[in-house]
């Protein structure tokens, strides 16, 4: 198991708010997993959750074999190097080219100048964006935003992906083409945790998916959408 | 941090101090103005050290006789000092003698200050045999009939420093004021640029950046727009020090100031070095309240 939890609530005292309430779930390494909802159902506080940006209320968010919230400082660093964030509205730097920002990604953690040269252009091409390295994000389409994201979010080889609404901004023909980068990217052993609520999507995958509802965790199983 | 992550961080600091504008330019200006007073009030006290130095260590006490004093009292004046313990030599140096050395020194634009009046008195240079003895024998002599006033190296030395003591107590106060002023002006600078660059911030946190590589372009900035103001204050000096010496010299004239090779390299590191100091309490301080990793 990769990721586990038990027992997990997240609640917002402040706005008095039960985002999540008693999640219980498990997920192996090399899966990819819906998580499927309407909005404010939770899907992005559960994202938040795994990618530590949040610490849960109360239970356990277990990655990799280790709880999250007794992670210090310097394991929070480590844990964040092995994982992959893609957002849906991609979040480049606007004043940097398509490379540079994928080469962000290996520069913050100093790796040496010769593996980013290599690197960067390979993942370039194998998110199939290898004209656009010197392009900025305001003349990129959605779409090849969204590729750029993805290449920055993979390129320190990371266990597990997490995307949060990767596809919300996209029409329909530029999603199923993110999708197809996702289950290549899936294929090659990457574990993929993807928060969407387009229905069409998780029917066309077939592939893991967990309902949620109003914080709750109603259903968890292979196929399409249904509720 | 590696050293290779400077080649990003030293020019995205410089990147920022631009896109910054006016408000690096006030940090800048601030920083160069309390940095130029700590190095004049620097120049002041070494000099003052400089020529106490070479007062005190002077063995020489100047007699100075009043006008009234008759030819015969003259004469026995001189045997009765050569006569003191600890006298190692005595010369007699008429009103006439003192106005031509003092001419020859320091140029008749002096004689021409005074008005083409000569003010010397008649006088005798003493010389002590040691340093030591120099205050024993200068009280001795003042007491002696005839005499004017007697003048001697730590005189002088005592009055400079009782002088640069109330200068040094009151420019303390307007450089800590100032220096204050600068650290919350680059305070200020680097919030900008944290705000600015808020975005950038966030997506290090996300791909796994420490929090030291997150905070040292902000302090790199800091240290900057410190040592900027410090190259301004420094350029200012070496400029002006030659300038105000030749005026205090024709100004004042006895005044002996140290070579600028002899003051300004060292207190040009301070001042850099300070200035950098500065630049970094001020990024520290805007980084603990707006930067948050």
């Amino acid at each position: 198991m990769i990721i586990q939890m038990v027992n997990v609530d997240r609640i917002y005292k402040k706005q008095n708010v039960v985002a999540l309430k008693n999640i219980n779930l498990a997920i192996d390494k090399g899966e990819f997993v819906f998580l499927t909802g309407a909005s404010g159902a939770g899907k992005s506080t559960m994202i938040r959750l795994l990618f530590r940006e949040e610490l849960a209320t109360s239970g356990q968010v277990i990655v990799a074999g280790r709880s999250l919230s007794r992670l210090s400082s310097k394991e929070t660093v480590i844990f964040r190097r092995n994982v992959g964030m893609v957002f849906q509205d991609s979040r480049l730097l606007e004043d940097k080219t398509v490379e540079e920002n994928v080469a962000f990604a290996m520069r913050v953690i100093e790796r040496p100048k010769k593996e980013i040269d290599k690197k960067v252009p390979e993942i370039l091409e194998r998110v199939g964006l290898k004209n656009r390295l010197k392009h900025f994000p305001h003349q990129l389409s959605g779409g090849e935003k969204q590729r750029v994201a993805v290449a920055r979010a993979i390129i320190n080889d990371p266990i597990i992906l997490f995307a949060d609404e990767p596809t919300g901004n996209l029409d329909p023909d530029t999603s199923e083409e993110l999708m197809e980068l996702l289950r290549e990217i899936n294929d090659s052993g990457t574990t993929i945790i993807m928060a969407t609520h387009d229905r069409n999507l998780v029917d066309t995958m077939q592939k893991r998916v967990l309902v949620l509802e109003k914080g709750r965790l109603i259903s968890d199983r292979i196929g399409g959408w249904s509720l | 941090m590696k050293l290779e992550s400077m080649r990003y961080i030293v020019p995205d600091a410089f990147h920022s101090l631009q896109r910054n504008g006016w408000m690096s330019f006030a940090a800048i200006t601030t920083m160069a103005i309390t940095l130029l007073l700590c190095g004049v009030f620097g120049i002041l006290l070494f000099n003052v050290n400089y020529a106490a130095g070479n007062l005190e260590s002077d063995v020489e006490i100047a007699v100075f006789l009043e006008d009234t004093v008759t030819e015969e009292a003259l004469a026995g004046m001189k045997t009765t000092l050569e006569g003191l313990p600890g006298v190692a030599e005595v010369t007699a140096i008429t009103k006439d003698d003192a106005m031509d050395f003092m001419v020859e020194r320091y140029g008749e634009t002096l004689f021409t200050a005074l008005g083409g009046v000569n003010p010397f008195p008649d006088c005798y240079s003493v010389k002590a045999e040691t340093p030591e003895q120099i205050d024993g024998l200068a009280s001795k002599i003042a007491t002696l009939p005839g005499v004017l006033k007697v003048n001697y190296g730590k005189e002088t030395v005592d009055k400079l420093f009782a002088f640069t003591d109330v200068v040094r107590s009151i420019g303390l106060w307007v450089m800590v004021l100032l220096a204050v002023g600068a650290v919350v002006l680059v305070g200020m600078t680097i919030r900008l640029t944290v705000y600015a660059r808020r975005k950038e911030v966030q997506l290090m946190k996300y791909v796994g950046a420490t929090d030291w590589f997150i905070r040292w372009p902000f302090i790199i900035e800091g240290a900057l727009l410190g040592m900027f103001g410090a190259i301004i204050a420094v350029a200012v000096l070496f400029f002006s020090y030659g300038k105000v010496a030749d005026y205090i010299n024709s100004a004042i004239g006895f005044f002996p100031m140290a070579a600028m090779s002899g003051v300004l390299p060292m207190l040009s590191l301070y001042l850099i070095a300070g200035g950098a100091l500065l630049g970094i309490v001020g990024s520290v301080f805007s980084l603990i309240r707006f930067l948050k990793v």
